[in-house]
Order: C-alpha cells, then structure tokens, then sequence
C-alpha cells in the first residue's frame, strides 16, 4: 500500500522526521546540492530525474541525476545551491517554503559529499519544462509505484582490490536505468516515503566509499 | 572355391608340384585373388544380402523438429532438438561464472573449467572416464565464460544413458583432490603465463576493456584467475562456491539428436533427487547483481618489441580497444546491434581475404584499406543478459597511436551516419549466412539450445531469428547508434602507450560530429 505522501500529513510527517537533519546539515559547507523534487504527475506521486548532456565534460556526462550541482561561494546554504541549479538546469522555480528538509549526505568516489535536498514541488507536467539543452538532454518522471515493484529493483556487488566492498541499488526498467549516486540518494527518499515498503538494498547506514 | 585353394596350396608346395598342378587341373583359366567373385549374378538394381539397410535424412528445407522443454520438479530444464545423425552432443549448462565471483575468491571458475571431468564418485580418474566414452566414441569438454559453464559430451546415440549418468557425475560428485587441485595450480598458471607471452593480445584486451567498461562488477571481474589467488583456491572454497551455484534451478540438460522423452527419463534417473557432494544444503547468498556499466580506462604499458616466439621478428605494436556499452541479447535492440557489428566487420590486414570474409565492411573499405600503416581493426560485440559491449580493436605502431584512436573514433562517430542500403543488406545476408553455417554443425547446435533456454526457457529457431534479422532497417541501425554514443566509452590499452590521448580526449571525440580529437599543442615533444 502505497501511503499516501502527497497529502498534507504525509507531508507534515516527511518535515518533521527529516528536521533534526535539515538543522545540522543546511549551513554546512558541502561540494554539491541536488534537488529531489516530489511531484505529482497526473495525480500519481513522481519523482523527477534528468538526463545530463552527453556535450558537458567530465565524468557523469550522459548520466541520469537529480537536478542540481556545485555549491557557489555566493550560495547561502545547501538549500539554496539545490533550487538556483534546478531553475538553471531544468527552468523550474521552487519556492523555498516547498522544501521539505535535507536528506543523508552521499559521498562520491572522490569523496566529495552531495547533499540531496527533498522538495515537495506540487503538480507538474515534465513535457512542460524547458530544460536548458547545454546541461540537461531530457527530463522525466518515474511514479513511485514503479519504483516500489520489486521487478523493478535490483542490486549490484561491486569489489574493489579483489575483495567484495559495497552494495548499490539500482532501478530498472524506465525511460533510463538509474543508478550510481542516484540510485542511493532514490533509495534513502523511498525508506523516508515508503518505510514498510520498501526494503532497502544497503543493508547497513554506513555510506558507500569508493 | 575349394578347388581353387587346392591349386594355391598346390602352387606353394614347389617348382616340382608346378609342373603336376597345371597338368592335373588342366590350363589355368582365370586366377581370382579378389574376393568379390562370390558375388558375380546379382544385378546393380537389386540390394546386396547380407548389407544392413540405410537410413537416408530426407531433404526438407527447413528444420522439421522442434526445440522441446521440459522442467523437472526440482527446478532443472530439460531440453531436447532431435537431429538426424548417429551422434548425439549432450551437455549441461550451468548459469556460472565469474560475473558471481563478487563475495568469492575471484577466479574459481577457472578452476573449475580446468578441474572438469576429473576423478568423482563412480570413476576413480580422468583416464577412466575417457575409457568409458569412448566404447561409445565419445569426447568431452568443458568450457567457462563469464556468465556460463558448459559441460559436454558428444558420442554415439545409444550411449545416451551412460553419458547422462556421466555427466550428472562430473558436475555434482567431483571428488576434487588435492593431487587434481595441485595440478590444476600449474595448469592454472601455465595459462597466466601463456597470456602474457603471445603475441595475439586478444584475450588479454578482452579482459581488459570488461574490467574498464564494468569497473569491479559482475562481467567487469577477472576472468581469469589473479595470480595471488592461485594458490588460496582449495576443495573448501571451491564447495562453498558450489554449494550456491550449481543448483538444479540454475541448471539446463541439453541434447542433440536425441529424443526427448529417453533424455527426460535420463535426467530423473540421475539428476533428480540425488545429494551433489558438497552436501544438501540450500542456497544462500546468491549474487543477482545488475550489471553496472561504468566506462574508464585500462591501461597496461609493456614493451611490445620482441614478443615473436620464433625467429621472424613481428613488429612492435600498440593495441587499443574502444568499446561503448550496447544492449543485452535479451531486448530487442540486440540484432540491430549484431548486424552493426557485422557491418564494421574488420579483421587483419594480411588478411588473404576473398568471398565471406567481410572484406567490404567499413572497417576493411575506409580504415585498413585506406591507412596502410593500421595491421588491425576488428569489431567485436559482446552480449549478456543485462548489458552488452561493441568494441573495436586496432593495432599500429606506437608513433601513429594518437591518429589511429582519431581513426577509430570517427568510425565510430559515423555508425549514427547515414547506412546505404547496399551495405545493410549485405551485412545482414552475411550475418543470416553465418548463422545458418554454424548451426549445420551439432556442437553449436547443442551450445545454442543450451543457452537460449538458460536465458529464456524456449528457443527461437534459426529461420525465425532470420526473419527477424531481414525486419531490420537503416532507422534502427541509426537509433541504436545514437543512443550507443551518449554513453561513456570504455578504453582499454596495450603496449608503449607514450602517445596516447588522455581519456576524457577520447570521450570528447566521441561527442564531437567528426569524431576528432581535440587539438593538444605541446611546445616540447
């Protein structure tokens, strides 16, 4: 059963339990924001992914991520880092008052720390958006029913030195494969929306190191 | 007749009993030392007596039999494709490799594909299994990849029974001694060192571009077994592996030219309801992993200049192989992507070339053909159930390393170029004639069998797949491509690597519309 997190104690509950971290977390300098942005398409709760231009350099070229990117020096906090990218990249303006709270820090290969930032963004059509086309190649929605079905999930075992390391999620099925960071900051938004539902990959809290 | 050998005993006994012979039997008419005489009044229209009658296949056209599957109720497949012949391939397939290897010591699948019809249970060494299988002219083998281990048994049809009971011996109640494990470490290890002694680098590029396309996961991990683990591998290790791996849900008995009823009434018999040696315990800890491309680089610098193992001299080369992450044999964008890899076809370049041997694919007609200097450019594609790889290999000399990757690049740039029509179809009647080629012989037959029905539980017959391949059109060749292109590619390389570009180069010129690289400029060379 999927609770249903769009409606106003959904929402209430999602503040109140993401407070404690939101407190700690929002003026600590940090590398990179992104957005995970809430959103109901066609009345179904969605969360919103991107495409990242397979033209930009650097490593996550052709990615699929949440909207979001370095922290500014000129940024106040994380906060505000998450929703300047999402209107640069994605032409999506969110209030602040729609930001639910910050979640778990995750940590890359280079140990650069992105914090994702939960924003309830209301109803929204993603055909409707105008991505900027030097940053974003496509935006899209995944319902989070789909997320749920276990078909759709699955794991990868990754090692490292010839030993086994770490666990990562990885969501399947969609327009495009999500995984990587992603995946992991998807899996900590669907333990936080979906508690009895969802059974997360990563067995312990500890955060993956590469 | 009797008469005959009279007159021969006769002629043996001396020059005295010569002269008495010929005047006793009188003038010699004709002297017979063939035996076709017994035969002289039967016609050419009749049938000889005593000659067992033939059995002729009737030429129909297309495959009459169908691929039949049944499952057991332990989880085992069986699957069955009668063949007209005396012979019979049948062998197990077995989803295991070195893609589960994560949580385990990597390479016990090498082990295993090396300690394969070694002693079990019921024969007491390697030589008396060969003994047995050969009363029914029998040979074995057993082959491992990443995703699959094959073990297979080809022999006369009637020793149907005894092969089964073989194999379900080999695979579930190897003994695995120490002396077998011992011999398999120098076996092992005479391997490693035949790798790295070639000069055909293939197998080792081939690592190589899965370790830097699946950087440390499932088909990323090491085919091979790493030297520092050679000699930590035992019967311990190997049966805690087994134990979750070779289970009977994970299995599929396939036969060729065989029925299917006498291969089903087999597999019960030994393969139903019997205790594999290393206990009955139920499988934990199965590793379902996705595999995850990530793309990066790999590079090994060695120095290529004396690898000739004779006394010619072969040249010094660099070998470098791009690949770009394709699609698993599963969807539906695989056969486009097989035709592709057909169409870029490639080889050596002393290639004696001639009909069937691609030499009008691109990457003979615009790079070996057009840049003397090249002495390799080959596709290859590689395919699991979840992901797949498309690379090109190439080889120069180490001066021309940076134009040879701009080469390749551009090559690659322009899959998502326009295809002419004549080129497509070309690929696919050579894709299409391939196909059926290799599936004349049995043994591919069987792999075939075994393999779609691991994968997917039935099999798609050649004459579908070839419909399915005549469907395919220059949009899909160019969707693929496009898509194929977005992603980061995988480089692996081999040699002097001094003039190499730089990784995010290569990935720059594969964004770029010509396939460029971009242009360094260096003050001191």
């Amino acid at each position: 059963m999927l609770p249903d997190c769009l409606s106003a104690e959904g929402e209430r509950r999602c503040r109140r339990l993401l407070a404690g971290a939101t407190a700690r977390l929002r003026a600590r300098p940090a590398a990179a924001a992104v957005l995970v942005p809430l959103c109901s398409v066609r009345g179904v709760p969605a969360l919103l992914y991107t495409l990242r231009s397979s033209r930009l350099p650097g490593r996550h070229k052709g990615d699929v991520s949440f909207p979001g990117g370095k922290c500014d020096p000129a940024d106040r906090d994380v906060v505000h880092t998450a929703l300047r990218e999402t209107r640069e990249e994605v032409g999506l303006v969110v209030p602040e008052e729609h930001v639910w709270g910050v979640l778990r820090p995750v940590h890359d290969q280079r140990k650069t720390t992105v914090v994702p930032v939960l924003a309830g963004v209301g109803p929204l059509d993603p055909q409707s958006l105008r991505p900027n086309p030097d940053e974003v190649d496509e935006v899209f929605a995944l319902p989070l029913a789909h997320l749920l079905q276990e078909q759709n999930q699955g794991y990868t075992h990754f090692c490292h030195g010839g030993h086994f390391r770490y666990t990562l999620p990885v969501f399947l099925h969609g327009p495009h494969r999500i995984w990587g960071l992603t995946a992991v900051i998807t899996e900590f938004t669907l333990q936080l929306l979906a508690p009895g539902v969802y059974q997360p990959c990563l067995a312990s809290p500890e955060l993956p190191r590469g | 007749m009797a008469a005959m050998v009279l007159a021969a005993t006769g002629l043996l006994r001396g020059s005295g009993s010569w002269g008495r012979s010929r005047l006793r039997f009188g003038a010699p008419a004709y002297r017979q030392f063939s035996s076709g005489g017994a035969y002289p009044s039967i016609p050419l229209s009749s049938p000889l007596p005593g000659v067992p009658k033939p059995v002729f296949a009737t030429v129909d056209g297309q495959e009459k039999f169908e691929t039949r599957v049944t499952t057991l109720e332990n989880g085992l497949r069986v699957a069955s494709q009668n063949k007209f012949g005396q012979f019979c391939t049948v062998g197990i397939l077995i989803n295991s490799g070195s893609r589960y290897e994560a949580k385990y010591l990597s390479g016990i699948a090498h082990f295993l594909e090396k300690l394969a019809f070694s002693s079990t249970d019921r024969f007491d060494s390697k030589d008396e299994i060969l003994l047995t299988l050969e009363k029914h002219g029998g040979i074995c083998d057993c082959q491992t990849s990443r995703d699959t281990t094959m073990y297979a048994v080809s022999a006369d049809s009637k020793g149907l029974d005894t092969v089964v009971g073989l194999l379900a011996d080999v695979v579930l109640h190897p003994r695995l001694t120490d002396e077998e494990i011992e011999l398999t470490r120098m076996a092992v290890r005479f391997e490693l060192e035949d790798l790295g002694m070639r000069p055909d680098p293939e197998p080792l590029l081939t690592e190589m571009i899965h370790e830097a396309a699946y950087r440390e996961n499932t088909v990323g991990l090491h085919r091979f077994c790493p030297t520092e683990n050679i000699a930590k591998i035992d019967r311990s290790v190997l049966h805690s592996y087994l134990r979750n791996y070779y289970t009977p849900d994970r299995m599929v008995l396939a036969g060729v030219g065989v029925g299917h009823e006498q291969l089903v009434e087999c597999a019960r018999k030994y393969l139903l309801g019997t205790r594999p040696a290393w206990g009955s315990g139920a499988a934990v800890h199965v590793d379902g992993s996705v595999a995850q491309y990530t793309g990066g680089i790999v590079k090994l610098e060695r120095d290529m200049s004396s690898v000739s193992l004779g006394p010619t001299p072969f040249p010094e080369l660099t070998h470098i192989m791009i690949g770009l992450e394709s699609c698993s044999f599963l969807e539906g964008d695989f056969l486009p992507f097989a035709v592709l890899n057909m169409m870029m076809g490639g080889g050596g370049s002393f290639s004696a070339g001639g009909p069937g041997k691609g030499m009008f694919t691109r990457l003979y007609l615009n790079v070996l053909n057009r840049h003397h200097w090249m002495y390799n450019a080959t596709s290859y594609h590689h395919s699991y159930e979840d992901t797949g790889l498309l690379c090109i290999h190439a080889s120069a000399d180490p001066r021309q390393v940076r134009e040879m990757v701009e080469i390749i690049t551009r090559e690659f740039v322009l899959m998502a170029g326009t295809v002419d029509v004549v080129e497509l179809e070309r690929a696919k009647t050579q894709l299409m004639s391939m196909l059926m080629m290799n599936l004349e012989a049995r043994p591919v037959i069987f792999e075939d069998v075994g393999r779609q029905v691991l994968a997917t539980r039935s099999r798609k017959l050649p004459h579908e797949l070839c419909a399915l391949i005549r469907d395919v059109k220059p949009e899909d060749i160019k969707r693929v491509a496009s898509a194929m292109l977005r992603r980061k590619p995988a480089v692996a390389a081999l040699g002097d690597l001094s003039d190499l570009p730089a990784y995010e180069h290569v990935q720059a010129a594969l964004a770029n519309k010509d396939g460029r690289l971009p242009r360094t400029y260096r003050l001191f060379r």
